[in-house]
């Protein structure tokens, strides 16, 4: 499996991820949404990277879970998008 | 408006809930009926409130609805009997018998409510001395779960600040409407995952607070709430971004909870036992209104090692993993399903299977993360929402419930437990090692 790079097309997929599996019809959400406001929790967090090991077979390791990279999708996108390119200044918890 | 029904199916977690309340009646504990109480200013609109309830068709078919088994052996169902009950009560408040004001008199605080009887909810408002008002929404579990009575409280509260509230159309699950026997056939499939799971997580060494499996006598549920204040909050709130758990603040309650839960048993001698914690999870939509009715809940289970239990950091890495874990297998579904499946048992044998894994044990302590109740509600009904308290039951076992939420953005702690589990001494231990796992300073 070859990983996208490109964030925006990330995002899209993981965009497209939350409203079939997790978000209920009518919630306006996209790559720039707050994740906390459309009620992403802890689990659907989870769901989110595991369908990112699933689709691009990117692995998000926990030092990656930073406040900075779980801003949205977007923010999320980009780090998935750093680690597939191998690139390590992607924000990390020992920052 | 749609039509409600005259019979459903129960849900999975519904059952469960109902297992429970026989099992917590059976050692002389009130059943398993939960409450959220809302302090409320003197602006309440006690007219208006009288005319919402008595004009909600959900609040009014919720009241009416019960568990009946028609036959042995087949699954029991939620039945509407004809006749709505009385469910709405009003109080004044407690100084009359010498009682602190605002302490929510007895016939409201140990209200009865049995969901194979109904009605299974109650309303209750009581006028306290000091001018304020408590409402008091009481359910038996089997009925919903607590995002279902929060809804039920934006319900009621239509109106300014809840500018979409749910309606009739948000009450029930329509997957409860249907049996759909394909889908049946999978579920057992899948159910085989999770028994396999729980039989074998319970063969090995589970700690648990229980000194014996039945109690010697009658016991006691005990409660004790815990605030914080705003320097405290934001004292958390720095502690749980610099343990890197910013969005797994479930996660952060988890793990101190465990870690003080280490503490007691440490105190006991524990060396090897591990802590097994199942975690309901809500199977909504997120965003969505509904639905209301029902538990609509799956489980994960979390089983940390000793080893791991003094130090929050890995405790939090170690949950995170296993919920990945359980998230990629289907566990939650698969529980569920169990759960699902096993509904024609009857109840005393459903109670008695669900225990065979653990040898009876169930868990070490249950714990829940409500999160902010009554989000984006200052007022209800015209009355300014002071303090929102959530009064859950504790199960026994385990014979201990932590269960965390917000309000404001402040978090409330309960410490709910049975009399014959945890000593007073241990109790605080219990709560002091708590306030130092969400507080402290230094990482550990």
């Amino acid at each position: 499996m070859t990983a996208p790079t490109d964030p925006k097309t990330i995002a899209e997929k993981l965009c497209q991820f939350a409203r079939t599996n997790f978000l209920a019809d009518g919630v306006e959400f996209n790559e720039h949404s707050p994740l906390a406001e459309v009620g992403i929790d802890s689990f659907a967090l989870m769901e989110l990277l595991l369908c990112s090991e699933r689709t691009f077979g990117i692995r998000v390791p926990e030092s990656h879970l930073t406040r900075t990279n779980l801003v949205s999708v977007a923010t999320l996108a980009s780090c998935i998008s750093e680690l597939a390119r191998g690139n390590p200044s992607v924000s990390t918890a020992r920052e | 408006m749609l039509p409600l029904p005259s019979q459903i199916r129960l849900a999975a977690g519904d059952y469960f809930m109902h297992g429970q309340d026989r099992r917590m009646r059976r050692y002389g504990l009130p059943g398993n009926v939960c409450r959220v109480a809302l302090r409320l200013d003197g602006g309440l609109d006690t007219d208006l409130l009288r005319e919402r309830v008595a004009a909600s068709p959900i609040l009014n078919w919720l009241a009416r609805v019960r568990i009946v088994r028609s036959l042995p052996l087949l699954p029991p169902r939620w039945h509407a009997a004809a006749g709505p009950k009385t469910f709405f009560h009003e109080h004044n408040g407690a100084a009359a018998n010498g009682a602190e004001p605002g302490t929510l008199p007895p016939a409201v605080a140990e209200r009865d409510l049995r969901a194979d009887e109904g009605p299974a909810l109650a309303l209750d408002l009581v006028r306290n001395a000091d001018g304020t008002r408590h409402l008091v929404y009481s359910w038996n579990h089997a009925l919903m779960d607590a995002r279902g009575a929060e809804l039920m409280l934006r319900h009621l509260n239509a109106g300014q600040e809840v500018k979409d509230p749910p309606t009739v159309e948000n009450l029930i699950n329509p997957a409860q409407k249907v049996w759909n026997l394909s889908k049946w056939w999978n579920s057992v499939k899948l159910a085989r995952g999770s028994m396999e799971w729980l039989r074998k997580s319970g063969s090995e060494p589970v700690f648990t607070l229980m000194q014996s499996l039945r109690p010697a006598g009658p016991c006691r549920g005990q409660c004790r709430l815990l605030s914080f204040s705003e320097e405290e909050t934001a004292r958390m709130d720095a502690r749980c971004q610099s343990l890197n758990a910013g969005f797994r603040r479930s996660n952060f309650y988890l793990a101190s909870s465990i870690r003080a839960l280490h503490a007691v048993a440490q105190g006991r001698g524990n060396k090897d036992e591990a802590y097994l914690v199942p975690v309901p999870h809500d199977m909504r939509r997120r965003g969505a209104n509904g639905p209301i009715f029902s538990n609509q809940l799956s489980i994960l289970f979390y089983r940390i090692e000793p080893r791991q239990a003094g130090n929050l950091s890995e405790i939090i890495a170690e949950v995170t993993r296993q919920m990945m874990d359980q998230i990629r297998d289907r566990f939650p579904e698969a529980c569920m399903a169990a759960l699902d499946m096993f509904k024609p048992m009857p109840l005393d044998y459903y109670v008695r299977h669900l225990g065979q894994p653990t040898r009876g044990k169930f868990a070490s302590l249950c714990f829940s993360d409500s999160g902010e109740t009554c989000a984006g509600m200052s007022q209800l009904l015209g009355g300014r929402i002071q303090e929102v308290t959530h009064l859950v039951p504790t199960w026994r076992p385990p014979g201990l419930t932590i269960l965390f939420w917000s309000f404001k953005g402040r978090p409330r702690v309960l410490l709910s437990w049975v009399d014959d589990c945890l000593s007073p001494a241990e109790v605080n231990i219990l709560e002091e090692g708590l306030r130092a796992a969400l507080l402290e300073e230094s990482v550990a």
